[in-house]
């Protein structure tokens, strides 16, 4: 007679081992494995990086200066926005925003800026109050639709409706302010809050 | 089955045994597995949905205004102005209601009380600051 022993003992060896090797597997799978598929991770980093940068920008370097992102709303000036906001600070290594992005994909931003006022116009009997918008910085590949974007404000003081200075964009005086962009028309010209809205999405 | 002792017949029901809390212990590993998307995803939401930098900028706002009330470089009129400003640009864009009060500088006591209210329907934040200034 064949003795099998030693075959039971062998297949209860392999069993373990597959069972050894699946829980080794899934314990070192685990500690990796929200990330896939879920962007709300990387969602909430670009917001918590987005709000910190416009917090920087809207940071006054000392009390008689305003700050940039004041100077940059009351002269109107999209280019030195981009620059600051996605050059200097958002895609730059030391803030290191790319890496709340997948490789090889980049963080487009939009910014309008959102003012108050009094429409008199209209229905000059019944003044309403209006919220206008328009743009301050262009993406550079428009919004498709479909990318997850994160959406991240700050409120600006300005202090007058700012169209004569235009230091910032024609630095040689005497400069010509009808080359500079000026505010719409319908800001009024007092001491006002602005809301500066960045949309950012991974393109 | 001859040439099996009674005890022999016993081994296999160890295999059977051994396997069963094996996949008792699989089950729970992939229980812990299973909760960890959950986890981190909640988490995320937590943060997403908390309006921590809305009501940071719009508080630093509010003491702004107040400071520049103190310095005198905003007029009565002006003030109420920037308090519509905010209260219609806070409830249009970012669907939140946000009303404040600058009280009166008092000099015995040397402050001023600032009450801010802020209410977006799922965080609402109350503050009354005495403001030095």
């Amino acid at each position: 007679m064949v003795n099998s022993d030693a075959q039971l003992y062998t297949m209860e060896g392999i069993a373990a081992g597959v069972i050894m090797i699946l829980t080794a597997y899934l314990v070192l799978g685990s500690t990796s494995v929200y990330t896939p598929g879920d962007t709300h991770i990387t969602d909430m980093q670009l917001e918590q990086v987005g709000a910190d940068v416009l917090k920087i920008m809207d940071t006054p370097p000392d009390l008689n200066n305003a700050s940039e992102l004041e100077k940059i709303v009351a002269t109107n000036d999209g280019a030195r926005f981009h620059q600051l906001f996605w050059e200097t600070y958002l895609m730059s290594g030391e803030i290191a925003a790319q890496k709340t992005t997948r490789t090889g994909s980049s963080i487009i931003t939009n910014a309008t800026v959102y003012y108050h006022y009094t429409d008199t116009v209209t229905d000059p009997l019944n003044p309403q109050p209006v919220i206008q918008g328009y743009q301050l910085s262009k993406p550079l590949i428009p919004y498709s639709g479909s990318e997850p974007g994160v959406r991240v404000t700050r409120y600006v003081n300005v202090t007058a409706r700012n169209t004569t200075d235009c230091s910032s964009c024609c630095p040689i005086p005497p400069c010509d302010p009808a080359l500079c962009p000026k505010m719409p028309a319908t800001v009024e010209d007092r001491p006002q809050v602005m809301l500066v809205e960045v949309f950012m999405w991974k393109a | 089955m001859e040439g099996l002792s009674p005890e022999r017949k016993e081994e296999g029901q160890w295999i059977v045994l051994m396997g069963f809390l094996v996949s008792i212990g699989i089950f729970f590993l992939a229980l812990i597995l299973s909760q960890s998307t959950i986890v981190g995803q909640t988490t995320a939401e937590g943060v997403l949905e908390f309006p921590k930098n809305d009501l940071q900028d719009v508080r630093a706002e509010i003491l702004d205004i107040t400071k520049e009330k103190s310095m005198g470089s905003l007029t009565q009129a002006q003030e109420n102005r920037v308090m519509e400003d905010i209260q219609n640009l806070s409830l249009h864009r970012k669907s939140a209601l946000v009303e404040y009060l600058i009280g009166d500088w008092d000099p015995g006591a040397g402050n001023r009380i600032v009450r801010i209210h802020y209410n977006n329907g799922v965080f609402e934040y109350d503050e009354t600051a005495s403001v030095r200034y």
